[in-house]
């Protein structure tokens, strides 16, 4: 309810009417599974460095449709960030504008469910871009993976502590690493991971 | 970039590895990655299947109408190209533990298959075409040492070289003193020609001769060369396109030996006929042993060339031969050898064993004749054969034990009690005699005794051919384990799961049709010829064999070479993918030639 009334104001909202599709029930069969590398961890500051994305239909990944995009940043890059994706000044000086990028982004997506792990965290950051060119943040369906994980891996106690770290879930799911971290292949990986999930089992509670 | 790292993973899998650049880019952009959990079925025999899958992880169990595996894929096997080139699939794909695969869809598949020639070809051939194909790969890794070997390596002689002007009978008499068995002659400005011992042979026979004359005029000119630094193998081909039986060897422009077509036949077999002449020559057993010693080079080098298993067996078992009928004309007074035939049997009979592991021999005495006679000599004949390397059969099936050495009419008694009370030993003791091969003495008392054999042999004897028939069930073939365990070590007996069903299944239609061949490969093609065995099936048999046996000699070379005893474990660490592949399809074909012996013999009918 509240969501549908957040939709129809976010809706109202967008300046670019090419982009309404957005904003339509979604009615197929595939989702898109997506992963970013930024500079930090702020969406009001940080800014995206990559964009990895590929649609998953059925029981498949359409790796050869895949979505995968350099985005030229403004700002400095932390040593911080260096670390955690090992993308250097250097990497991304052949970088796109992200006005280039993200209508194509957008294209590719269109109204289909986004999945992620941590999702909500690359939605913030692609909608800080959306927001400045289009007016509205991203507003597609969002399914969270570590959420989807945890609900089948609980198997006793509603308190239970369960380690979702991303390396955790996949290796607890016998999952085989495909190359080294960057944005598309963490987005394969975690379609791999949805694939997975999607097969087994949600927990229900003891008594259910 | 991420697109890298699938196009390394498929890159590092045959046949993808032929493909260009180009068609790699272009295949990365048409992949697939799919999920399907335990339990899912792919396709079903008579289905459609409309991809073709890569696994990644995982592994699929492929059956057959009647739910038997057939074969099973793991991490990098792909398949089924043929179901999908013909658009209907034979099997049932199941998928046994989660499977993540690669999927290309029929249209890029068939793309690949229409421009890369090394792709399709890898696809198009058969079985037999595919093992030979996975074997030369391996060879070209290793790089066979013969493609690599230069003349200046090789046993040129020095030439016996004369001026134009010699005379003949000189010249002659010089050719002779070298051991020559032609002259060269030299010309002017560093040309040179030949004149053969059938030349002089000729021109004797045509009343042409005249020994004072020079032999100038009588040489063939040029006499074609070879450099020194050359490939042997150049020099072979040249001998062959040319048709000649001599090169002369140069370096630098000048003649400095003479190479001959045997000396580079010899080189490639390394030594080989040089055992066999020196066996011949041998005087004493202590020279006969050394002769008989040098067997392990040669497998060796045979091996690493690549050689056929079966064609290393059949140079080896002459040599064998050669031993064993040598050493028995040097312990046998001659009054005593055709009183007797000495028998090879088993492995050995069948001449399929290439590294000695056993001796299986025995001794049949004519009827009459007293086998106590026999003793001594057997003894001194079998402590030679260990002194050679031929280690003793600890089941004491050898000359020195009584019970294989006996009289012919003996021998028949025993033949009627293997048959009419068979038990475990009787089985065992039938089926290596059944192999059995006279290397030396009288050989009609061998065949008497295998004439007699077939004659025991008639519709009464069913259930005893059933039960002999089925000890080629008695071990399990492991299909598909092997595939991929890139990371598991496992091992398996790569005699009981592959080389004895085939021998047992092949020496039992043998038997029945009465063949009286003794090596597996001539028995199975003597199957073929009598049309018991399709003739494609009888290849892929043969060539399933020979692998299995070169996978076998592989890792018992190796087991010597680090100081073990040769046995018939292969560790699949120490297989590479190639050979990993050579094995699974090896082992499929010996799964479905037990499929084919139990249809044959009916032995699913059988009381177990």
């Amino acid at each position: 309810m509240i969501s549908s009334f957040r939709k129809a104001w976010q809706k109202h909202r967008l300046n670019d009417p090419k982009y309404s599709y957005l904003f339509e029930p979604y009615e197929g069969d595939e989702v898109v599974v997506l992963d970013t590398e930024t500079t930090g961890m702020d969406p009001k500051k940080d800014e995206i460095l990559s964009i990895g994305a590929v649609k998953v239909r059925g029981n498949r990944i359409l790796f050869g449709e895949a979505f995968e995009a350099w985005l030229k940043p403004r700002g400095e890059i932390s040593e911080e960030s260096i670390k955690i994706h090992g993308i250097r000044r250097m990497d991304i000086e052949h970088g796109e504008e992200p006005e280039a990028v993200i209508p194509r982004f957008l294209d590719f997506v269109g109204n289909r469910p986004i999945v992620g792990y941590y999702i909500r965290f690359d939605q913030r950051m692609l909608s800080s871009y959306t927001r400045r060119m289009i007016g509205v943040e991203l507003p597609n369906e969002l399914i969270e993976l570590s959420e989807m994980y945890y609900r089948r891996h609980r198997k006793s106690s509603p308190h239970e502590f369960v380690d979702l770290k991303f390396d955790t879930i996949m290796e607890n799911l016998d999952l085989p690493r495909l190359g080294k971290h960057d944005a598309l292949n963490d987005a394969v990986m975690s379609a791999l991971i949805y694939l997975k999930l999607k097969t087994m089992p949600e927990y229900k509670g003891a008594f259910s | 970039m991420s697109f890298n790292d699938q196009k390394a993973f498929l890159q590092s899998i045959h046949p993808f590895d032929e493909l260009s650049d180009a068609l790699l880019d272009e295949l990365v952009t048409k992949l697939e990655i799919a999920f399907y959990p335990a339990g899912t079925s792919l396709t079903v025999c008579g289905g459609e299947i409309d991809r073709f899958y890569i696994v990644i992880k995982g592994e699929v169990k492929v059956l057959d109408e009647t739910d038997a595996v057939v074969r099973i894929y793991r991490e990098k096997d792909s398949f089924d190209a043929d179901a999908l080139l013909e658009g209907r699939c034979d099997w049932h794909y199941v998928v046994s533990e989660d499977l993540i695969s690669y999927e290309i869809d029929r249209k890029s598949f068939q793309k690949l298959f229409d421009e890369s020639e090394g792709f399709r070809r890898f696809f198009l051939m058969d079985i037999v075409e595919r093992i030979e194909h996975l074997k030369k790969r391996e060879l070209d890794s290793g790089m066979g040492d013969w493609m690599t070997a230069k003349v200046r390596e090789s046993y040129w002689h020095p030439p016996c070289l004369v001026t134009m002007e010699t005379p003949l009978l000189e010249a002659a008499r010089r050719s002779v003193e070298m051991g020559r068995s032609e002259i060269i002659v030299e010309g002017e400005e560093g040309s040179y020609g030949i004149v053969a011992d059938s030349d002089i042979k000729r021109m004797l026979s045509q009343g042409r001769l005249q020994p004072e004359s020079s032999v100038g005029g009588m040489a063939h000119f040029p006499l074609l060369t070879v450099d020194i630094d050359d490939f042997l193998f150049n020099a072979y081909l040249t001998l062959i396109r040319e048709n000649v039986k001599r090169l002369g060897v140069t370096d630098r422009g000048r003649l400095v030996g003479v190479l001959e077509q045997i000396d580079i036949l010899s080189y490639f077999a390394n030594h080989s006929h040089l055992i066999t002449v020196k066996i011949e020559r041998a005087r004493t057993i202590e020279e006969l042993k050394e002769a008989s010693l040098g067997y392990l080079t040669i497998v060796r080098r045979l091996y690493a060339q690549g050689l056929k298993a079966r064609y290393i067996a059949k140079l080896i078992s002459e040599v064998n031969r050669k031993v064993f009928a040598r050493l028995f004309e040097m312990i046998l007074p001659e009054e005593r050898r055709e009183e007797c035939a000495l028998l090879v049997m088993g492995s050995e009979g069948r001449g399929e064993q290439i590294i000695r592991t056993d001796q299986d021999n025995a001794l049949i005495i004519r009827n009459g004749v007293d086998p106590e006679i026999f003793v001594p000599y057997m003894e001194e004949l079998s402590t030679a054969l260990q002194e050679f390397g031929y280690p003793p059969c600890p089941g004491k099936i050898m000359v020195t034990n009584p019970y294989w050495r006996r009289s012919v009419q003996s021998f028949k008694e025993e033949i009627d009690r293997w048959i009419d009370s068979p038990d475990e030993e009787s089985f065992m003791y039938f089926s290596i005699f059944f192999d059995a091969k006279d290397v030396a003495g009288e050989g009609a008392l061998l065949r008497e005794l295998k004439e007699y054999l077939f004659s025991r042999f008639d519709d009464h004897n069913d259930i005893y051919m059933a039960f002999f028939v089925r000890l080629t069930l008695l071990f399990e073939t492991p299909v598909g384990i092997w595939n991929s365990l890139l990371h598991r070590d496992r091992h398996v007996d790569i005699k009981k799961a592959g080389i004895f069903p085939v021998v047992q299944g092949v020496r039992s239609l043998a038997l029945k049709y009465r063949i009286e061949e003794l090596s597996t490969v001539e028995r199975i093609k003597e199957l073929a010829k009598r049309e018991i065995l399709r003739e494609s099936f009888a290849r892929e048999l043969i060539e399933a064999f020979d692998a299995l046996s070169y996978l076998r000699l592989g890792a018992q070379l190796k087991a010597l070479e680090e100081g073990r005893d040769a046995d018939n474990m292969i560790h699949s660490k120490d297989l590479s993918k190639i050979q990993r592949d050579l094995l699974r399809d090896s082992l499929e074909i010996v799964e479905r030639f037990k499929g084919f012996i139990t249809r044959h013999f009916e032995l699913d009918r059988l009381p177990s």
